[in-house]
Formats: C-alpha cells, sequence, structure tokens
C-alpha cells in the first residue's frame, strides 16, 4: 500500500487550499514508451535457453567467417605427415584421412550449411512475402489462380526439385541453393496471405484506405508489417529445415562434392572410419546438432517474444 | 506470493444477519510485465439479502476483479492480497480459508453455479457450442441437487418458460448457435437461475445486445430477481441501465469505491465529484440540449495509481490533500457514504 | 457557404452476395436496401438503427469501402461512384471517416507521430517533416494530447485518447465531411462526452459535415440536427432531431425511443415500455413488404403486400402506411 497514515490533528487549512491545475495531470501515462522490437527483445533476452542459442550461433558465425581466413591450412591442403591424427594443438581437432586440417573443414562446412539456410530463408522471405501479400490482397479470382499454381508446386516433394535441379546444374551449392528455394517460399507465401487476409479487414487497414494510400502503402507499411511476428517465427523454422536439407543431400553423395567440405559431406567421409577414428564424425555431426537446436531454441524464444500470449 | 493465513481478517459470524456477501478490504494485484497492476484497492462492501446491488464503473475501474475475486475465478497472474469475504455465513476468503487454497479451489466450485451463479457479457463464450441447450441446463441441475434427471429436465422446461423462450420443449434440443444473442443471454439466465442461487452476479450482462433487446433482458433479471427472492449483483458502466433497477448503487474508480448509496441519493443528491461528473456527462435526452459536461482526461493508470484520491487528476474541485492522502469513508446517512476530502472540508476550515 | 446539399445519396443499394453450398443456392444480403437522403453543409446527420441494419454499411459504401450495388452518391454535385485515380484520391482529402474501434483503427506498429503524419505524406501536403511535426503537435493539441506523446505507440494509451489520436489523423487532411461509424460506443461514459463536445468544437470551428452512424438514441439525438431511423436496411424516418424525439411516428422509432435507458430513476419508474415483440429477421431472408411489419403491433394485410416509401408528412420523412389516407 502506498497510502500515507495521517491523523485528524495533521489536517490544516493550507491542506484543502485548491490543487493548482499544473499539478494535475490527467493523461498521464505510466507505461514507459517501447518500440515493438525493443519489447520483444526484452522478453526474448529473458528466455536462457534462447539466449544461449543464439550466443552459440554467433560464436560459430564468427568462427565460420575467421578460422579459414587466419588458419594456416586450406580445406583442401593434405599434410601427408599426419594421417588420422587426433587433436594436437597444431590440429585442434585432428585430421582426416588425407591429412586435413578437420577444424578449418567443419568450419568451412558451417560457411557453406549456414549459407544455405539463411540464403534460402531471405530468397523464400521475398517471394513468399511478395506472392501472399498480392494473393491475400487483392483477392478474388487472381487469389484463386496464385493458390492453384501454390498447390502444383506444393504437390511434388521437395527433395525431387533439388535432384533434378542438380542433375542439370551439377553438384553444387547454388543448385542446392535454387532446389531448396523453388518449394520453401510456398509455406511463407500461404502463411502471409492468411494473415494479409485477415488484417486487411480490419479498422486500421479500411482507414489507410479511406485516407487514400497507395496499395503499395497498405500492404508494406500496414499489412506485412503487422504480420512481422508469426513471419520471424516461420522464418526460423525454414533455416534449420534448409540446413537440414543440404546435410542429407551431402551425406547421402548427391550434394556439394569433394573435396569442397559441407558438414554432411564430412560425416560421409569419416562414415568408414567409424571404428577406428570415431572422433572424426563427432566434430560434423555435434556441430549439426548443436546448430540445430540453438536454432529451434532461438525460434521457441522468438516465438514467444512476439507472441507473450501464446504459451 | 505470499499468502499467509494469519493476514486475514477476523470474521465476525452472525447468522442473523441481512447480509449475504460481506466484503472487507479487498485488495487484488495483477503482476504484468510493465510491473504490479493494483486493479482493487481496499475495497469494502455488502449485498443484502433480496437485494439488487448496482456496481458502477469505467474499465479499469476494479469493478470486475473485484467480482472475480469474490468468486475465484482471477486470471492467473491475479492475487487477492488482503481481505475477507463472507458470503451467507461461510468465509470463502481465499487467504484465511480452512485447509489452505486446495480447499478452497474446490469449496468454491461447489458454490458456483449452485448458491452463487453468474450471468457474463458475451454469452456465446460461456455457452458450450458443441452441447444442446438440454445438457448445459440439466447438468449443474445434476451436479449441486439432489434430483434425477427427469425432474431435471422438467425443471429446464419449466425455466425457458420462465425467461420466455416459446416452445421450451424442442428448443430444448437445439444448440447455441441456433439461438440469437438475445435468446443466449435468456438461456445463460436460465442456467443461472437453474439451481435457485442465493447470489446472482451479472457481469455487464446487456453490454453486448442492442437496445430493444437490452430493455427486455433487464426487465427479465428484475422479474427474476422478485420471483426468486435471490440477490443480484449488476455490475455496469451504464447508470442509465442501474437507474431503474438497483436499490443500492456502489459507484468504483481507480480500483477504489468511492461513493455508496441507495438509487435516490446517488442520483439526486451525488457528493463525491466523480459522481456528480458522470451524472453530468451523461446526456439525458429528456431534458432540453445543453452542452455536456465531460470529465477531463482520462482514468488514472493503475500501475502506478495516484497517491492520494485516484480521482485527483481529474477533479475540478481537488485540494492539495487530495493528492497525497486518501480520504475515508464518511458516513451521510446510514445509507450513504462518500470518500471525499470535501466532506471533511467544512469542519477543518472552521 | 454553398448551395444545395454536401452529401446526396440516391436510391442507394450495397447486396452482398452470399455463397451457395453444394445443394443451396446462393442468397443475397440486402445491407444497404434503397436509401435516399441529403446532408447539408455544416450539418450533422444522425443515423440510428440496431446492429445488422446496415448502418455501418451505408457508411462505408459512401467512404467506397464497399462498391454500391446500384444508385449514386453525390459529393459537392460530383458523382463519386464512378471516380478513380487521382479525382478519386483528390475527394479523399475532403471526405474522412472515424470509426468504431479505437483498439483497431490505429496501426500498432507505428507511433503516434507517424500515425497522423500519415495522411500528410499520402497527400504530399507541406513541405518538410519539420512542418509535418509542427502540425501533427498543433493536431495532437487540438485534440486535448500533449506534443510529447508524439513518440509512443496506440497500445500505451486508452481509449479515449486513441479515439482522439483518431481524429487528429483525420483532422490532418482538412476534411469538409467526416463519417463517424459508432466512434463512442466502445468507450466509457464519462469520455463519450468528451469525444462528443470534441466533434462538436471541431464541427463550428471548421465547418465541417458529420454523418453520425450510433445505436445509442439518446446520444444520436444531443449532437445531431436531422435524424434518420434505419431498420434492415431502409430508412423508415427522417426527421429534424428534437421533434423525431418528441413525437416519434413510426412505430419502431417508438419502440427504439422507449428501450433507451435514462440516468434518472424518476423517469424510468414510470416510464411506459413500447413492446416489439420478437428478434431481427435475418437480412438473407426480408419479410415481404414492410420490413418491420413481423415485428409491428399495428401490421396490417397492406404491409404484407406493399412496401411503404418514404413520404412527407408533416415535418419529416415517414415510410409507414399509418400516415396514409
Amino acid at each position: 500500500m502506498n497510502l500515507k497514515e495521517y491523523n485528524k490533528e495533521m489536517l490544516t487549512r493550507e491542506m484543502f487550499q485548491p490543487l493548482d491545475k499544473s499539478e494535475q495531470n490527467s493523461e498521464f501515462i505510466a507505461m514507459e514508451t517501447k518500440s515493438f522490437a525493443r519489447d520483444a527483445w526484452i522478453r526474448f533476452k529473458r528466455n536462457k535457453l534462447a539466449l544461449l542459442g543464439l550466443i552459440f550461433l554467433g560464436i560459430v558465425v564468427v568462427l565460420a567467417i575467421f578460422v579459414p581466413i587466419f588458419s594456416p591450412y586450406t580445406y583442401e591442403q593434405m599434410d601427408m605427415t599426419a594421417l588420422n591424427a587426433n587433436p594436437s594443438l597444431a590440429h585442434p581437432m585432428g585430421t582426416d584421412r588425407f591429412g586435413r586440417d578437420i577444424l578449418v573443414r567443419v568450419m568451412y562446412g558451417a560457411r557453406i550449411s549456414l549459407s544455405v539456410g539463411f540464403s534460402s530463408a531471405a530468397i523464400s522471405l521475398c517471394i513468399g512475402i511478395m506472392y501472399g501479400g498480392i494473393a491475400g490482397y487483392v483477392g478474388g479470382k487472381t487469389d484463386m489462380l496464385m493458390m492453384r499454381i501454390v498447390d502444383i508446386i506444393y504437390s511434388i516433394p521437395s527433395m525431387l526439385y533439388v535432384i533434378l535441379v542438380m542433375l542439370i546444374f551439377g553438384s553444387n551449392i547454388w543448385s542446392i541453393l535454387i532446389g531448396i528455394c523453388i518449394s520453401s517460399w510456398i509455406g511463407m507465401a500461404r502463411l502471409v496471405r492468411a494473415q494479409v487476409m485477415s488484417l486487411k479487414e480490419q479498422e486500421f487497414a479500411l482507414a489507410a484506405y479511406v485516407l487514400g494510400a497507395s496499395t503499395k502503402r497498405i500492404l508494406f507499411k500496414h499489412l506485412i508489417i503487422n504480420c512481422i511476428g508469426p513471419i520471424i517465427v516461420n522464418l526460423t523454422l525454414m533455416v534449420p529445415s534448409a540446413i537440414f536439407t543440404e546435410a542429407f543431400l551431402s551425406f547421402v553423395g548427391i550434394g556439394i562434392s569433394a573435396p569442397a567440405a559441407s558438414w554432411g559431406t564430412l560425416a560421409n567421409e569419416a562414415r568408414g572410419l567409424v571404428e577406428t577414428y570415431p572422433i572424426q564424425i563427432i566434430w560434423p555431426v555435434a556441430a549439426i546438432c548443436l546448430t540445430m537446436l540453438s536454432l529451434n531454441f532461438i525460434g521457441d524464444g522468438v516465438g514467444e517474444a512476439l507472441d507473450p500470449k501464446k504459451k | 506470493m505470499e499468502r499467509s493465513k494469519e493476514k486475514g481478517m477476523a470474521v465476525t459470524m452472525n447468522p442473523e444477519s441481512t447480509n449475504l456477501l460481506e466484503v472487507k478490504h479487498l485488495t487484488t494485484e495483477f503482476e504484468t510485465e510493465q510491473g504490479t497492476v493494483k486493479a482493487v484497492r481496499d475495497v469494502s462492501f455488502t449485498v443484502k439479502k433480496g437485494e439488487i446491488l448496482g456496481i458502477v464503473g469505467e474499465s479499469g475501474s476494479g469493478k470486475s476483479q473485484a467480482m472475480y475475486s469474490v468468486m475465484g475465478l482471477l486470471a492467473r497472474n491475479g492475487v487477492v492480497k488482503e481481505g475477507s469475504m463472507l458470503f451467507d455465513g461461510h468465509d470463502i476468503s481465499p487467504l484465511s480459508f480452512e485447509g489452505g487454497l486446495k480447499a478452497y479451489d474446490k469449496y468454491m466450485q461447489g458454490v458456483r453455479g449452485n448458491t452463487l451463479s453468474m450471468i457474463f457479457q458475451d454469452p456465446m463464450s460461456f455457452l458450450n457450442p458443441v452441447l444442446n441447450i438440454e445438457t448445459q441446463l440439466v447438468e449443474p441441475m445434476l451436479n449441486h441437487m439432489k434430483i434425477s434427471r427427469k425432474e431435471a429436465r422438467e425443471k429446464a422446461i419449466e425455466l425457458l418458460r420462465q425467461v420466455g423462450i416459446p416452445s421450451p420443449e424442442t428448443r430444448l434440443r437445439q444448440y447455441p448457435h441456433e439461438f440469437s444473442g438475445g435468446m443466449r443471454q435468456r438461456i445463460i439466465i436460465a442456467i443461472a437461475l437453474a439451481c435457485n442461487p442465493k447470489l446472482i452476479i451479472a457481469d455487464e450482462p446487456t453490454t453486448a445486445l442492442d437496445v430493444t433487446i437490452q430493455a427486455k433482458i433487464l426487465q427479465l433479471i428484475k422479474d427474476m430477481q422478485r420471483k426468486s427472492g435471490s440477490s443480484v449483483m449488476l455490475i455496469t458502466h451504464d447508470l442509465g441501465v442501474v437507474a431503474n433497477m438497483c436499490s443500492r448503487i456502489v459507484i468504483m474508480y481507480g480500483g477504489k469505491i468511492v461513493e455508496v448509496g441507495t438509487a435516490d441519493e446517488i442520483f439526486f443528491q451525488p457528493h463525491h465529484p466523480y459522481t456528480s461528473g458522470l451524472l453530468a456527462c451523461v446526456n439525458n435526452p429528456e431534458e432540453e440540449d445543453k452542452e455536456l459536461q465531460p470529465i477531463p482526461g482520462s482514468p488514472p493508470d493503475l500501475l502506478k495509481p495516484p497517491a492520494g484520491c485516484p480521482f485527483v487528476d481529474r477533479c475540478s474541485c481537488a485540494m492539495r490533500i487530495c493528492k497525497d492522502y486518501m480520504p475515508e469513508m464518511t458516513e451521510l446517512s446510514p445509507t450513504h457514504r462518500c470518500a471525499c476530502w470535501l466532506e471533511q472540508k467544512k469542519e477543518v476550515l472552521a | 457557404m454553398n448551395e444545395g446539399p454536401i452529401l446526396k445519396v440516391s436510391h442507394l443499394k450495397t447486396y452482398f452476395g452470399s455463397k451457395g453450398g453444394l445443394f443451396s443456392k446462393g442468397k443475397v444480403v440486402k445491407a444497404v436496401n434503397d436509401v435516399s437522403f441529403e446532408i447539408l453543409h455544416n450539418e450533422t446527420f444522425g443515423l440510428v438503427g440496431e446492429s445488422g441494419c446496415g448502418k455501418s454499411t451505408l457508411g462505408r459504401t459512401i467512404v467506397k469501402i464497399n462498391e454500391p450495388t446500384s444508385g449514386s452518391i453525390e459529393f459537392e454535385g460530383r458523382d463519386i461512384v464512378k471516380m478513380k485515380g487521382a479525382e478519386l484520391k483528390a475527394f479523399r482529402r475532403d471526405l474522412q471517416m472515424i470509426f468504431q474501434d479505437p483498439y483497431a483503427s490505429l496501426n500498432s506498429r507505428m507511433t503516434v507521430g507517424e500515425i497522423i503524419r500519415e495522411p500528410m505524406e499520402i497527400h504530399g501536403l507541406y513541405n518538410s517533416t519539420k512542418e509535418r511535426d509542427q502540425k501533427v503537435s498543433e493536431l495532437l493539441e487540438t485534440v486535448g494530447l500533449k506534443p510529447d506523446h508524439i513518440r509512443r505507440y496506440p497500445h500505451e494509451f486508452s481509449g479515449g485518447q486513441r479515439q482522439r489520436i483518431c481524429i487528429a489523423r483525420t483532422l490532418a487532411l482538412n476534411p469538409k465531411f467526416i463519417i463517424c461509424d459508432e466512434p463512442i460506443s466502445a468507450l466509457d461514459v464519462s469520455i463519450q462526452a468528451q469525444i462528443i463536445n470534441l466533434l462538436q468544437r471541431i464541427q463550428k470551428e471548421r465547418q465541417i459535415s458529420y454523418l453520425f452512424i450510433a445505436h445509442d438514441l439518446g446520444i444520436v439525438k444531443h449532437i445531431s440536427h436531422r435524424i434518420g431511423v434505419m431498420y434492415l436496411g431502409s430508412l423508415v424516418e427522417v426527421g429534424e432531431s428534437n421533434s423525431l424525439y418528441r413525437e416519434p411516428m413510426h412505430p419502431y422509432t417508438k419502440a427504439l425511443l422507449s428501450a433507451i435507458p435514462i440516468p434518472d430513476p424518476r423517469v424510468e419508474r414510470s416510464k411506459a415500455a413500447v413492446e416489439i415483440s420478437g428478434e431481427l429477421p435475418s437480412p438473407l431472408d426480408l419479410p415481404s413488404g414492410c420490413a418491420f411489419r413481423t415485428r409491428c403491433p399495428f401490421a396490417s394485410e397492406r404491409c404484407a403486400k406493399e412496401t411503404p416509401q418514404l413520404r412527407q408528412v408533416g415535418d419529416r420523412q415517414v415510410a409507414c402506411f399509418l400516415y396514409e389516407k
């Protein structure tokens, strides 16, 4: 209770003088002003697992950028004096059967895996928002047509696209990226369409329309920005699934080809030596697992931070 | 949140009392991300047997949260911090309940829908859309009363007839979506009446309805109250609604009770500046057009309510003392009480 | 002052198609069914009716959110139904709308400053951001808020404050005509009066005409010069507000009036209720003839066969056979 105690004797004439108007603050707002992003960040920080995930991912990104630059070895440089070496100061993760430094190869693999994950998410985001936004806002026959096209694309398994593209353009990172992107934007497009459809009937969107705002302005400044929450949540799920697809393809041998290294190829190469040198398979598998785990924690944290009611 | 048992107020048991519900020093708080919201602050009131008590307040005045505290239906982040509640001679305060919180929850489940029933603002959220009306009417009767299914069904038909639903035998088999808004609210009233409750708490029962329907529902609540002799607590933001319905009226503002009195006292001799301000800013279409006198500003933010009177920032007669000290309830007549420093002004200035 | 009405609506119909299922035929909801009225310069025209009577659809048709099925809407002598492109954009500056729900009508991702600045940006008013910000502060003060609220987000405000932000946003364009779609029904009583007084003050200062849509006849009577009563898509009575309130003619207006709760126990106790039976029929299935006949205590056979038209009776227009010889 913040009530001050008083007794009858305390009451003075002075206290019963009219209160100055300037002391009345009738439009008082106690709440601190916070932008949406700041508010979400504060909530995100409270989720310790998600924060841990973010820190881990940050470290992986930094290492992936700098280790290959500063390391004395390249990913394909063989050291015939140290085949299948155990971890040491010269090779912190040891070497593989050709004497290549595993640390550099894992970090090089991180470059490939993370860039596939993030670029495919970014591309899907752009296509999905445009496509879904237009279909949802215009509605009617346009929407019908656009959604049927989506259904047709979706009716073929996504793995098939990747394999087909790789058959045509060869197995490199670009064809994997294109293959993944052919179908991965569809989820985003459907999500954005559904959100836009329900938001466009809301009064703030109608108000913008009545004010004379152009379709572009209503779509981007009013509708898309208000479904940013679900979009980001969807995005955090898209990154790991793309990384997984790439790792899977490389592991079964139709992804990135040697001597280039991705986590999938590394695991595949170490597979043969799993009984004699198990340490070699642990590194890439650990990298995949921990990255997936942190991405999922981040996804959870972002979901909670953006939609505090859903728990 | 500490729920110490000693904190509860001493309760005087008086079986002869005419009070059905006695609430003393109720304080309810909510933990939110922005901080603690002091929704109800030291609220005391009574409901007498067989009366309709109106609780009037704007959104954020704490009127609904005070009622949810009484019914034990607070949201998860809400806690009764202080106070005692006595319903029909039984202590129903979660702070001092014998046997702790679990026993309290169990006891309240037996009370709600039985001797204490509720009518909510939105009938659709209260009715289960996949069950027919018969199930929803008969189940609570079977749970709370010792009667057979057949008797319960007969009683349900009788109740529907009483609340003005034509051909109740066939309507009983229908589902909530087959009824209009007004009809649904009638069904809610029938469910509320099913177990012969002693107290019905109606939270904005007509706000979601059209005016022509509202008038009928209010009349129905009034008739049913007269017939059954139970007490009704009518929570509303509309002074027009309580004018004809209630014998006594409680005015709440900023989580506190500012004035209590009979309908005539509140409408014709309002003492608290908020009450008179509320009356002045309601347009009475019976009178010739004059400019409305609005209360300036917005209701207090209950994250940081004023230290003194909650109305101080919007009051036209605010004094220096109002800013720092909360005025006590002053008795103006046996039925009329008001919490305002203006009542003490004459005394001090004399 | 210009001669003639600022807004003239004639024989306006707005129908919504309801898609048929596999075995049922599609039905048509006649939300606005042949409505004609005029609003003069600097006048407030009140439109009352229960929910579902089409009053909001009528307002939304005038600002071109909904397409009319037929009929014409003339604003200052120009037909706006066919307007497009630059002409439409220019027309938007003159005719604005305030919405019902102050919680839904502000974009929660924009600050108050951005919200009020937006209409100026859209229409290229004022030259620099600085000038616009200056104007935003002025507008905030006009509606009784503080200039330092400019950086706050809508969810930090109370309902009444938000509705005032909405008003400031429409005023940024200096419109000649504002449609108020139930602007106070979501607000607290003490705040309602603030908004009403604010609207009246603005009208006096800026010579604005209002179409004031509400379900509460008491408030509408207070703010309006003339009132139109709507029932299931049609106007049933139009008249000068005080006279319509004192002597309602159409049976529906009578029932609506008797249902208003009056904040005065003496009046309430002595009030004789005009009973209307039943509830609103589905707009999918309008009764033949007069739409109100299913609930009207005076309904006759003729009401089922013919549809009464609005015609002049004394000082007002009524659509009821009771007032015909």
